[in-house]
């Protein structure tokens, strides 16, 4: 699967084998965009960039262990999706954070939409990453850790500014 | 029970990607739901290689490459606006050039003058300056703008109605106005374009994401368009480049971030990273 020449997309000169990377894992990186982007042509849209990134980084894959890069990979593309999509008020369907903000309470959707786009406004693009893994899917922190490559201190850190943030938000408000 | 296994761990699962101990604890965690929600997934996995075949995603991808390849190519014969109205099919309204010699520079070594030039930002000045747009609206082309130490360039198009538009700096732009944003490299390697607006919000234009590379090939025009949002006051453009390959796009983006929320957001400067130099431009709403 990696570091072969082959395949269909032989053709660009690549690494990947894109069939039998999207065989294995496509299913699983389609899964994670329809789940974060819902629309179903986001979504499949949104797979496509994954392994396009793949294919252009060169990246190399463990034949065993991509599921972390690919997924990792998906939930970057989607949130810099929505995030393009914050910008298009004109286009609520491709809104991202109403989104996340579905995911978690829908009858408080316009509320979480306000209150996480001011949150998130101002932090690293891996905070989000971060706090998608662990706070909407559920990842520990030492999973969470893993996923990103970051130490769990790290996670924590960035997850307890976070939620000082959010507290002060509270009490401002 | 299950609903609290997080959908990654039960996906590296049927991947055979955990180790034992921890596909052992995945198990467990799913108990009696295990073998269901391995079959689902399953399902699933053939649903939708069914629906879209390997070979149709290959081919996919490989056009994918190909445009991505050929937008980022560097552009060798007219300006770079000419091939993006005939490709695009879209009418564009409005280009906007700035051009600066050296501008901020948290440690490039440049002249006295152009020490001068940082301190009159071009968005802080509307007036024509060696620091700002290159041309009159309408008039001339990117030529122009080569004339600028470097050669390094930003472009914002507006689409508009009918015709095109050039903006300066300090433009007037509005709710629903949709830019789009390219790029000429000129002696920068790597660069990062981040936008920050009136209320805050930070806006990464390139890399698509801060994990992607910064690095700059020749002109390319980026993939996505921008529609300005309710933000008010202003919308400020940063192109931050380095001549090494050397820039963090984190990094650039946690200057965006330091400095959108200040009151200095709108005429600061951001703290880049060492040896990188910094333009901007100031949209005014």
């Amino acid at each position: 699967m990696l570091g072969e020449s082959a395949s269909r997309a032989g053709e660009l000169q690549v690494a990947v084998d894109v069939e039998s990377l999207y065989r294995r894992y496509g299913p699983m990186v389609l899964r994670r965009c329809r789940k974060m982007l819902v629309d179903p042509q986001l979504a499949q849209d949104a797979m496509q960039d994954v392994f396009v990134q793949i294919v252009r980084r060169q990246e190399t894959l463990d034949d065993h262990a991509s599921s972390s890069l690919l997924y990792t990979t998906a939930t970057n593309v989607c949130l810099n999706r929505m995030r393009t999509a914050r910008r298009k008020p004109s286009d609520p369907d491709t809104d991202l954070m109403s989104r996340i903000a579905s995911a978690t309470k829908e009858d408080e959707r316009g509320e979480a939409r306000s209150l996480l786009a001011r949150l998130f406004s101002r932090e690293p693009g891996s905070t989000a990453t971060i706090a998608v893994l662990h706070l909407c899917d559920g990842l520990t922190l030492e999973e969470t850790a893993e996923e990103v490559g970051m130490s769990v201190s790290g996670v924590r850190k960035r997850l307890r500014k976070l939620r000082a943030k959010l507290h002060a938000m509270g009490d401002a408000a | 029970m299950s609903d609290s296994v997080p959908d990654l761990l039960v996906e590296k699962l049927a991947l055979g990607e955990l180790t034992d101990a921890e596909a052992k604890a995945v198990r467990r965690r799913l108990g009696t739901e295990t073998e269901a929600r391995l079959e689902a997934l399953a399902a699933s996995d053939a649903e939708i290689l069914e629906a879209l075949p390997p070979s149709e995603l290959a081919d996919d991808v490989a056009r994918g490459v190909r445009r991505a390849e050929a937008r980022d190519a560097p552009a060798t014969t007219s300006p770079s606006w000419t091939p993006w109205l005939a490709t695009g099919g879209v009418v564009v309204a409005a280009v906007l050039l700035w051009s600066f010699t050296q501008p901020t520079a948290s440690t490039d070594p440049g002249s006295n003058e152009d020490r001068a030039a940082l301190d009159t930002h071009a968005d802080a000045d509307p007036a024509p300056s060696k620091l700002a747009m290159a041309t009159p609206q309408g008039s001339g082309g990117d030529d122009d703008a080569i004339r600028f130490k470097g050669g390094t360039k930003l472009k914002v198009f507006r689409q508009g109605a009918s015709g095109g538009e050039r903006l300066s700096a300090s433009s007037k732009v509005a709710e629903g106005d949709r830019l789009q944003v390219e790029y000429a490299a000129g002696d920068a390697q790597a660069g990062v374009i981040v936008s920050i607006d009136g209320a805050g919000s930070v806006t990464l234009h390139f890399p698509e994401t801060e994990a992607g590379s910064p690095s700059l090939r020749g002109q390319a025009r980026l993939p996505y368009g921008y529609e300005l949002d309710a933000a008010p006051a202003f919308e400020r453009f940063f192109f931050v480049t380095t001549r090494s390959e050397d820039l963090s796009v984190s990094d650039v983006m946690n200057a965006a971030r330091r400095l959108a929320s200040t009151d200095e957001a709108r005429d600061g400067e951001l703290r880049v990273p060492d040896g990188a130099t910094q333009r901007s431009l100031l949209l005014i709403k």
